[in-house]
């Protein structure tokens, strides 16, 4: 209970946050529907007709109340929904999340395992070397070099885009999204797998792990016992860098040309849309906290020495 | 257990994902040619939003005026078959052809009142008020027969026709209300989807009273990062890769032999704003001094990799009031650093260069500084965001110098407003331009505006640095590419595979 309340403060205050910053921003969404040569008449006479002239706390309440009603208002540029928006570009969104969060909590688990095993053997320390060099590498330099290689050497994968009838050309819709998986769950890998060593090392370490070798079984079935303690930190972790994730979607959509979220609220605060970035960036936070509380309660339930 | 089912459905996914690449290479079909741009449309509202990445898909593909721009710049028949205008320049006779909107209505004299009625109403608020502007000298529209239109104007403009081929002049179905996101026109192309964040594609429009489009289906894809836009085109996803955002790269498509680099003209100026109302830039020695600091030639090898023509003023080779002006302050340095000593401007003075983000102002923003300090000038280089740009640069002229590449045709009216972030106020100038805008000859308005382009010259008003060629890559098996960008429209209705 007393989680929940801190995340929805949180959230509230996350609101005032976003829509300070926004209006601090130079330039307005008149400026871009008019142009640079429109007269102060013409920009005036749309800022009123915006509602741009209203007191910024009577704006702040009114977005607030349309939110918390459900109602992420419309484009002022396109009139378009921004629920309707932001659904359809879940459409790329939410697959290549989750997708590079999965195949990375399990690339992460399963590497962590093997190397803290053999911390002491060459394969380890060349796979922690591997590791720190995805650390290192930013994600659109490996985006950029894996387009060179699979797009225009090998072209077997297409250098960006999306279908335009979506899941509907289900291969080539899942063809697209390889590379910018790949490329989004390399830097997120070699951070997880660091967790995963170190807490597997730890076990390796502990009493639990000397008595179950003691008693006769294999190092490597006593160690699985420990699956769900390494998995623990990982999930908190993953859960934490969802938020990484999303600002890491919008370099990668941009460098693959996906009409994702995260390059639809690029061009939208360029474009000083405001009304739409708002709501996209309240969902965003939404998201983010409702994982985190979820991930806390998987928690709870996953490491034994945490159920009461 | 788990860790081995974990590796076996990694496995499985992998295995999986490599079957799902080899089996399905993406079919080739002729008839669709996909285009790359940079910047997508915010809305389809052509008459209503600002930015060129609306008239470029819809203007003369999908929406047409009663003329046109050719590619070589003149003015040809459109909607209009025919047109007649009278001598003394104040009444425009247009002739409709037969056609029909997308959505089978026929056009009538009646859509063409309604449409240019809208930009005719200077309280507009749904009309850009840049097109209300154009067409401010136009009193009134009427139809004098079933298939014809009269424009009746206060005062004489040379440039209505051109208006008349821009978003201004497009003639849309009577009554039409929603103009975001939906495009019926008589143009070659229908509209046939949005895919918002990717791609507008455009369809063969069947009935269209001309010579129909030569490909079935045109798609406009849109790359927010210019190495995305390279890459799609090296792996063969586009086939026309419709700008180049950075010269130096194209020696990497030059070396493959199955594309094509094209290069044409533009009417974008790269030019150093001087910001003539402030100290020490409000003395003409000053501005002078700058210019003749810039070894130009040098400067476009070195922003530009050599592709870019030198111009002396702010005219466009292709104008037919150009001239050759590229002498009226030449590379001399010694000469430089003689007039800021007389006009008392002390070595060391400092100034700022405010740079926006785009290729042409980082990459030559270097060299301008170091030439500038060459004679004496401390530069300060300021990279501002384009919405800051717009706020304080171009709106509050609070600046000394800057780069901005101007892309207007017939731009050369700009410097006559002395509120324009030049903030050049010359009344002989503002004389020949208001001259040129009501000459009854074409021969005299070209004599008005060539006296300005060399007044502005000898004011050293701005130093314009290079005029930017219209650079695209082609695959080689695709015609029809347009070669220069002389309106805001990208005419896709001559493209084809060969």
């Amino acid at each position: 209970m007393r989680r929940l309340g801190t995340a929805l403060a949180a959230v509230l205050f996350s609101t005032i946050v976003i829509f300070v910053l926004l209006r601090a921003l130079p330039g307005d969404v008149a400026t871009t529907r008019l142009g640079t040569d429109a007269t102060p008449q013409a920009l005036a006479d749309l800022r009123r007709e915006y509602g741009f002239d209203r007191p910024l706390i009577a704006q702040y309440f009114d977005w607030l109340i349309d939110i918390v009603r459900g109602d992420l208002g419309r484009s002022l540029l396109s009139g378009a929904s921004v629920k309707d928006d932001v659904v359809s570009r879940l459409d790329v969104t939410l697959p290549l999340i989750t997708a590079s969060t999965i195949v990375s909590i399990m690339i992460a688990a399963a590497i962590g395992r093997r190397t803290a095993l053999r911390r002491d053997h060459g394969s380890g320390v060349l796979t922690m070397s591997l590791i720190q060099l995805g650390l290192a590498i930013p994600p659109f330099v490996l985006a950029i070099g894996l387009i060179f290689l699979f797009a225009v050497q090998f072209k077997v994968l297409p250098a960006g885009g999306f279908p335009v009838s979506g899941w509907g050309s289900f291969s080539e819709a899942l063809r697209s999204l390889i590379l910018p998986t790949v490329a989004l769950a390399a830097a997120q890998t070699a951070m997880l797998t660091r967790f995963a060593r170190s807490s597997s090392l730890e076990f390796v370490a502990s009493d639990a792990f000397r008595t179950a070798r003691a008693v006769g079984r294999p190092r490597n079935d006593a160690l699985l016992t420990a699956q769900r303690l390494v998995l623990s930190p990982v999930l908190t972790v993953a859960s934490l860098q969802v938020a990484t994730l999303i600002t890491g979607a919008v370099v990668i959509e941009s460098v693959f040309a996906l009409p994702g979220l995260g390059s639809m609220l690029v061009r939208d605060i360029a474009n000083r849309d405001y009304p739409k970035v708002q709501s996209v960036l309240f969902v965003v936070v939404l998201v983010v906290f409702a994982l985190r509380t979820i991930v806390d309660l998987a928690n709870d339930r996953l490491d034994p020495r945490r159920v009461a | 257990m788990k860790s081995r089912r974990l590796l076996v459905v990694s496995l499985a996914a992998i295995v999986g994902i490599g079957a799902v690449v080899s089996s399905c290479a993406p079919a080739e079909n002729s008839d669709v040619i996909t285009l790359g741009l940079t910047l997508e449309p915010v809305n389809l509202d052509i008459s209503g939003t600002a930015g060129q990445a609306i008239p470029q898909v819809l203007l003369d593909n999908v929406y047409e005026g009663l003329v046109r721009v050719d590619d070589d710049g003149s003015i040809v028949p459109a909607l209009a078959s025919d047109y007649i205008v009278s001598d003394d320049g104040l009444t425009y006779d247009f002739t409709l052809r037969e056609a029909t909107f997308h959505n089978g209505e026929s056009l009538t004299v009646d859509d063409v009142v309604w449409s240019l009625e809208r930009v005719l109403d200077d309280k507009s608020t749904v009309v850009l008020p840049t097109q209300l502007a154009q067409f401010a000298r136009v009193a009134e529209v009427a139809s004098t027969a079933d298939n014809q239109v009269r424009l009746t104007l206060t005062e004489r403009d040379n440039d209505l026709l051109y208006s008349l081929t821009q978003r201004g002049g497009v003639i849309f179905k009577k009554g039409t209300t929603d103009f975001a996101n939906t495009a019926n026109g008589t143009g070659p192309f229908t509209l046939a989807q949005w895919d918002k964040g990717s791609s507008i594609t455009l369809e063969r429009y069947a009935d269209y009273w001309g010579r129909r489009a030569d490909t079935a289906s045109v798609v406009f894809r849109y790359f927010a990062d210019a190495a995305a836009l390279s890459n799609a085109l090296l792996a063969g996803d586009i086939d026309v890769m419709t700008t180049v955002q950075s010269p130096e790269s194209l020696s990497a498509y030059d070396s493959r032999d199955d594309l094509r680099v094209q290069s044409g003209t533009t009417n974008c100026e790269v030019t150093l704003g001087m910001n003539n109302s402030r100290a020490p830039f409000n003395d003409v020695r000053v501005r002078t001094a700058v210019r003749q600091a810039l070894d130009k030639d040098a400067l476009i090898e070195a922003a530009w990799a050599g592709y870019g023509t030198r111009i002396g003023s702010f005219v466009p080779p292709t104008d037919e009031w150009y001239e050759d002006l590229t002498d009226v302050a030449p590379y001399d340095p010694a000469a430089s650093r003689d007039l800021l000593a007389e006009a008392g401007v002390a070595t060391g003075t400092e100034v700022s260069l405010d740079v926006p983000p785009i290729a042409y102002a980082t990459n030559s923003s270097e060299f301008i500084a170091a030439a500038l300090g060459e004679v004496g000038l401390d530069v300060t280089i300021t990279p501002v965001t384009w919405e800051e740009w717009l706020d304080r640069v171009f709106t509050k002229a609070d600046y000394d110098l800057t780069i901005v590449c101007h892309i207007e045709r017939n731009d050369m009216a700009i410097y006559a407003n002395p509120d324009y972030y030049f903030r050049f106020d010359n009344a002989e100038y503002q004389g020949f331009i208001a001259a040129a805008a009501s000459s009854p000859t074409a021969t005299e308005r070209s004599d008005n505006l060539r006296k300005a382009a060399r007044l502005l010259t000898e004011q050293s008003a701005s130093d314009w640095l290079w005029l930017i060629p219209n650079l695209q890559v082609a695959k080689r098996d695709v015609a029809g590419v347009p070669r220069n960008s002389v309106g805001d429209s990208y005419f896709a209705a001559r493209l084809e595979r060969v």
